[in-house]
């Protein structure tokens, strides 16, 4: 397979520079067709490559391309490597991209830019592949920028509109702010480790587990965890770089589906996971990313509670969701982050393209309040949307359920000190999605319509979009079992090898072995396997209780039906009025409906001082300080010269009375300096 | 080829076009607009040939020695190594489609416009090549003077006080060169007792400290005007914002650089001390030019203004990547030289391309350019992301490698320099944001438009009202009513063309260039790292095939 692994990127990109290139006046509207054979075809090879995989215990997939950039020994190749946790993701990337490139077709068949959509789709897809194929820091962070370039373009895809390019361009420069704090640990790592590249004995990770042998200290990988946690918290939309997100959903809703909430925002879950070993060396920097998780996911429940838009609720309850995952990053629940990752990937795609399914059949209505009855109209967006919502919600036995439940029950038996408190933030935080979550099925599918049924006709969408959405829900609702029994399922055990085994320590063990050899080799398997087992006892997550899983289980499935129960009192019944508890806790209310303020704090306190002190640096330092001199002297200069030249008289006498003068002058300087005339 | 004179061919063959036009009195705008193109690509296609040939080591190859005044020690040398080379394939490309630019946008005083351009264009050439202080003086000098004449003769309504700040400040940073040439072959003189302005034979003398400091200040002035460094750069705005379009091309993509190379074949080699002496000072300003351009980028409302001060800030890049001293900083700068010549001489003609339609530069008047026009508007965002540094395109290699290099020498200027691509990225985006993006004059605002002001909402519940034209839906693209009122001071762009052929033929190199420099750097790297090898050993160099 080594040698086709080029295979899976390049498809995507074939079918961006043909769309780009020819879509506009030859290809047109089978632009769809290309993009979505390309998609298919890579998922393909990507199923091939993970059934390659799993046929060996730690086999690992390599393909070397070219050398990108060859500077002293800044040396960074382009290079394709595929193991366990890339494997994941690339079935994931592959799985709902071909779905939503699917949906687009129906979704985007009236649209203007039918085919610059289904050129920026496959470069989004190519990017996103690259990224996940990456085996060196600097080529991850390429394709890091390039994801956000994409973005960029999808957000601002209805470019007529004001409120789009704004989001887009908010979008990519907040997202620069994590960018820089990633490059910079880029930097640090190479001047640390003299490499940017992840693997074998002289790659990053190698060296970082042995850093101290190294003589790094451990504040500079304290440093470079939590420089490139910047970066992820850009992507990922984590506090206190969340605030594009939100803004991020004027895209087309295929595009939010895709990149806002299945695939891009999840790089930052993956960088992190990817460059584990570094984190495994800094308790510190585990520990802020714990907190700044866990911290999100109660923020952004908190705003999702109040929003009217379908498309927002959705959002935070991303950010939300990326916030567990974020957490059980921190404290060392490695697998359970990226299980959380894959099933979040399928429910929130489905949630969104469920919301794009019903903003088609409402003319593009996104407010709740303008809903309601929807199920009536469109019963497979709802079916399929109620099954996205309980897993969301975490509802055992759908698929949220097993990955939200292994996030906090990791956390809270990790050895991290914020553990405990990152699992308490955790239940919170579920009960408020189980109750977002209702209420927004509840507003938008029950009781009676709120819209005007003579104006306004809602129906079901067509198949290209409805067929994916059912695809979707198988995973949404059964994915979870590939991680049963919790802790010890197929998908814990397929990913063992990349979070279990120390890579450096492997290393160590391997010197030791070989100073053993000269003196004996009995010893040598003794060592190996002591270094091993110490190893395990390392690196492996605390062994959890099945009585802790099943306590944990059974309180996150009580929180969760709770949550539907309140939001089914408030939305359905009536007994619990909304109003009244909002006037009840008005500061707390204007909180999270102002979002906590957040963009106005950034709005006042950042962008408006920066922009007044560039133009200050314009109109006085600039203007009034350097060109002021310079024209002052300019004009000095002028003005001297209109002086001096009253003495150009055209006057013959004149100028023999200055010459003569002159002569007299220079003359008596040299008779009384430099002449012994006199002496 | 052994003894071919190649690098006078490619030097001379535009001073042959503008003698050819020159001494033909009747030539007309067609006849004299063929020969320029002509001569420029035949000097292009020779400087192919000549990289070609290069052999990657760090010898100067392609040697033209030839005695010339001989009692002053002057003679005609000419040579270049890895990192000229690649600044000649710069300067003939894009001094060929500045050439091409002009087919059809300058209508007065073409014969004379050609000649001046031609001349530049040798003037330039030469800079690089030369390897005589004297054949350098004079090809430095020779440069400024059509140079000043674009923005005079050529330029838009303020064009003589900008033509006349640009030549004073060259002019005042030349001559501090000549009398540092001066110093230089007289400090030669007593060391040796023999006349030479060989600048490899000057190379081997020693120079005392205190001479060094002052020649290497003497030196530096003039390449800082030239690069332009803070706070010495005021000319450039002005200087851009007057000249024509090709004429802002090849200041911005080739002249600029000039600074950039004389610092690497003079003041490092020749001033080692000197250099030491200076390189915290020159760092800082370097710093300080990254931040500054960026955000006086930020606040212009002329579109030309912005492209310039963002010119500003790229070459702190150049300056900081030389003086940092180590090889991924000079990796780094020619890198940005390179980019920067792409980049911003296409985005200089995006917008002379613009101004053809609009005959404005302010930003204002411009708005939802991607609906009449969306190819232009595709290239726009092209360069606008490699300009802004997006990994894959050229930008991203030189500043990276630069910040990198400069990690090793000094953390928080590393910190600061890199915080810059944040403030390029608001700036730029801003920029097309406002350019290319929005809606054109007779566009309808788009109802799922969520920052709609109230003015438009009422327009849009009106046209809505009177059932003129369709109410637009979700459709990116154009639709139109006469109703629509227009924006404040937006220019109606409905009827501008998109790209013509002309233009297309000038984009698409720059366009494949700054992918290819972006993708694959690898065979600049292969080009340029001997030399700069032996400039950072101090080595001294000799002359090749």
């Amino acid at each position: 397979m080594e040698h086709y692994l080029f295979l899976i990127p390049l498809l995507p990109l074939v079918a961006f520079v043909i769309n780009l290139l020819l879509g506009r006046w030859v290809v047109k509207h089978a632009s769809a067709y290309i993009a979505q054979v390309a998609m298919f075809g890579s998922w393909v090879v990507s199923v091939l490559v993970f059934f390659d995989i799993r046929g060996s215990s730690d086999k690992v997939l390599e393909q070397h391309l070219f050398t990108w950039i060859p500077s002293g020994t800044f040396n960074v190749p382009v290079t394709l490597h595929v193991d366990q946790l890339a494997s994941i993701m690339l079935l994931v990337v592959t799985t709902v991209s071909t779905l939503v490139f699917v949906y687009s077709k129906g979704y985007m068949a009236h649209d203007g830019g039918f085919y610059r959509f289904f050129a920026y789709l496959p470069l989004f897809a190519f990017s996103m592949l690259m990224l996940v194929l990456a085996n060196n820091l600097l080529l991850l962070y390429v394709f890091w920028e390039a994801v956000g370039l994409c973005s960029y373009l999808l957000i601002g895809f209805w470019f007529r509109r004001r409120s789009a390019n704004e989001a887009a361009v908010k979008a990519f420069v907040v997202n620069r702010v994590g960018d820089v704090g990633f490059g910079l640990g880029i930097m640090l790592t190479f001047w640390t480790f003299g490499t940017v590249d992840f693997y074998g004995p002289d790659g990053i990770f190698a060296k970082a587990a042995n850093h101290a042998a190294l003589g790094v200290s451990g504040g500079t990988m304290t440093a470079i965890a939590l420089l490139l946690f910047l970066g992820a918290c850009g992507k990922s939309a984590q506090f206190p770089l969340h605030v594009w997100l939100p803004d991020a959903m004027e895209g087309p809703t295929p595009v939010s589906a895709l990149i806002h909430a299945a695939t891009m925002v999840t790089a930052g879950v993956y960088m992190v996971a990817r460059t584990h070993p570094i984190y495994l060396q800094s308790e510190s920097a585990l520990v802020v990313v714990a907190l700044i998780g866990a911290f999100t996911s109660f923020l952004a429940a908190t705003i999702a509670l109040v929003q009217y838009d379908l498309k927002k609720v959705i959002a935070y309850s991303t950010i939300s969701q990326l916030g567990y995952m974020v957490f059980a990053l921190g404290t060392g629940a490695w697998v359970a982050a990226i299980f959380h990752l894959m099933t979040h990937a399928f429910f929130k795609g489905l949630l969104f393209l469920g919301a794009g399914s019903v903003m088609h059949g409402m003319h593009d209505e996104l407010d709740m309040r303008k809903m309601g009855g929807l199920r009536k109209f469109m019963p497979i967006t709802f079916w399929t949307f109620l099954i996205a919502s309980f897993a969301n919600a975490g509802l055992i036995p759908f698929a949220g359920f097993w990955s939200k439940d292994e996030a906090i029950v990791g956390a809270w038996a990790s050895a991290s000190s914020v553990g405990k408190l990152a699992a308490v933030v955790g239940l919170i935080t579920a009960f408020l999605t189980a109750l977002y979550m209702f209420r927004c099925v509840f507003m938008t599918f029950f009781k009676a319509p709120r819209f005007n049924p003579e104006a306004i006709h809602p129906h079901e969408s067509g198949a290209w979009m409805a067929v994916p959405l059912v695809i979707l829900a198988v995973p949404a609702a059964l994915i979870g079992f590939i991680g049963f029994p919790p802790e010890n399922g197929p998908f814990q055990h397929f990913l063992e090898p990349v979070f279990e085994q120390a890579p450096a320590q492997t290393t160590h063990a391997n010197e030791q072995a070989s100073l053993y050899t000269i003196q004996e080799p009995a010893t040598t398997r003794t060592a190996i396997a002591a270094a091993q087992a110490a190893t395990a006892t390392e690196t492996h997550e605390t062994h959890v209780s099945t009585a802790t899983t099943v306590t944990f289980g059974i309180i996150s499935t009580i929180i969760a039906v709770s949550g539907i129960f309140v939001a089914y009192l408030t939305y359905i019944t009536g007994t619990i009025s909304a109003t009244a508890i909002g006037a009840r806790f008005a500061p707390l209310y204007q909180l999270f409906v102002n979002k906590w303020y957040l963009d106005e704090i950034y709005h006042n306190y950042i962008t408006m001082p920066f922009y007044n002190f560039a133009m200050f640096l314009w109109r006085i330092v600039d203007v009034k300080i350097i060109d002021g001199t310079v024209n002052g002297v300019a004009a000095l200069i002028g003005a001297i010269s209109q002086r001096m030249r009253t003495v150009q008289t055209g006057l013959l006498a004149n100028y023999a009375l200055g010459i003569a003068l002159g002569m007299v002058i220079i003359v008596g300087i040299y008779l009384a300096g430099f002449s012994t005339l006199f002496r | 080829m052994d003894n071919f004179p190649i690098l006078s061919t490619i030097t001379y063959l535009p001073l042959l076009g503008a003698l050819v036009i020159f001494f033909m009195p009747r030539a007309t705008r067609e006849t004299s607009r063929l020969i320029a193109v002509v001569a420029s690509l035949l000097s292009m296609i020779a400087s192919f040939v000549m990289l070609g040939a290069f052999k990657h080591n760090n010898t100067f190859q392609f040697t033209e020695h030839k005695t010339w005044l001989k009692d002053l020690g002057v003679s005609y040398f000419m040579g270049v190594d890895g990192i000229a080379v690649l600044l000649i394939v710069l300067t003939t490309i894009l001094c060929a489609i500045s050439i091409i630019y002009s087919w059809d946008t300058i209508n007065v005083r073409t014969r004379e416009y050609y000649i001046a351009i031609l001349l530049l264009e040798t003037g330039m050439l030469g800079v690089f090549m030369s390897l005589d202080l004297f054949l350098f003086y004079i090809f430095w000098e020779l440069m400024l003077i059509p140079m000043a004449l674009l923005i005079g003769i050529w330029g838009h309504e303020d064009r003589v006080y900008a033509a006349v700040k640009f030549f004073l400040y060259t002019l005042f940073g030349s001559l501090l060169m000549l009398v540092a040439i001066v110093a230089l072959y007289q400090s030669y003189y007593n060391q040796t007792g023999t006349h030479t302005l060989n600048i490899l034979t000057l190379q081997g003398g020693h120079y005392g400290h205190i001479f060094q400091v002052w020649v290497f200040a003497a030196f530096f002035i003039a390449f800082a005007v030239k690069i332009p460094m803070f706070p010495v750069h005021t000319w450039l705005p002005d200087a851009h914002v007057q000249a024509p379009t090709a004429g802002s091309v090849i200041l911005a993509a080739v002249m600029l650089k000039m600074g950039g190379y004389g610092m690497l074949r003079f003041s490092l080699p020749l001033f080692p001390d000197g250099t030491n002496y200076w390189r915290t000072f020159v760092i800082v300003l370097s710093v300080i030019a990254i931040i500054y351009g960026a955000f006086l980028s930020l606040v212009q409302p002329d579109w030309k203004k912005l492209v310039a001060y963002s010119s500003v800030s790229h070459m702190g890049f150049v300056t900081l990547g030389i003086f940092i001293h180590n090889i991924q900083g000079m990796d780094g700068s020619m890198m940005v030289m390179l980019a920067h010549g792409f980049n911003t001489g296409a985005l200089f003609l995006i917008v002379g391309i613009a101004y053809e339609r609009a005959h404005t530069l302010r930003i204002n008047a411009f708005g939802g350019l991607a609906t009449p026009m969306p190819v232009w508007s595709a290239f726009f965002v092209l360069f606008m992301f490699a300009s802004i540094g997006l990994p894959g395109l050229s930008g991203f290699v030189g500043e990276f490698l630069v910040t990198l290099g400069t990690w090793h020498y000094n953390k928080v200027a590393a910190i600061i320099t890199f915080c810059v691509v944040i403030i390029a990225a608001w700036y730029l985006l801003w920029l097309v944001q406002r350019v290319v993006f929005g809606r054109t004059i007779h566009q309808l605002p788009e109802p799922g438009d969520a920052a709609l002001t109230p003015a438009e909402r009422a327009q849009l519940a009106q046209v809505g009202d009177h059932g003129h034209g369709p109410v637009p839906t979700l459709i990116s693209g154009g639709s139109h009513d006469a109703h629509a009122v227009p924006a404040e001071g937006q220019l109606d762009s409905t009827n501008w063309p998109d790209l013509s052929l002309k233009e297309l033929i000038c984009l698409v190199p720059l366009a494949i260039l700054t992918i290819l420099t972006g993708v694959y750097p690898k065979p600049i790297f292969d080009i340029a790292d001997p030399s700069f090898h032996a400039v950072l050993n101090g080595a001294m160099r000799v002359i090749g095939n």
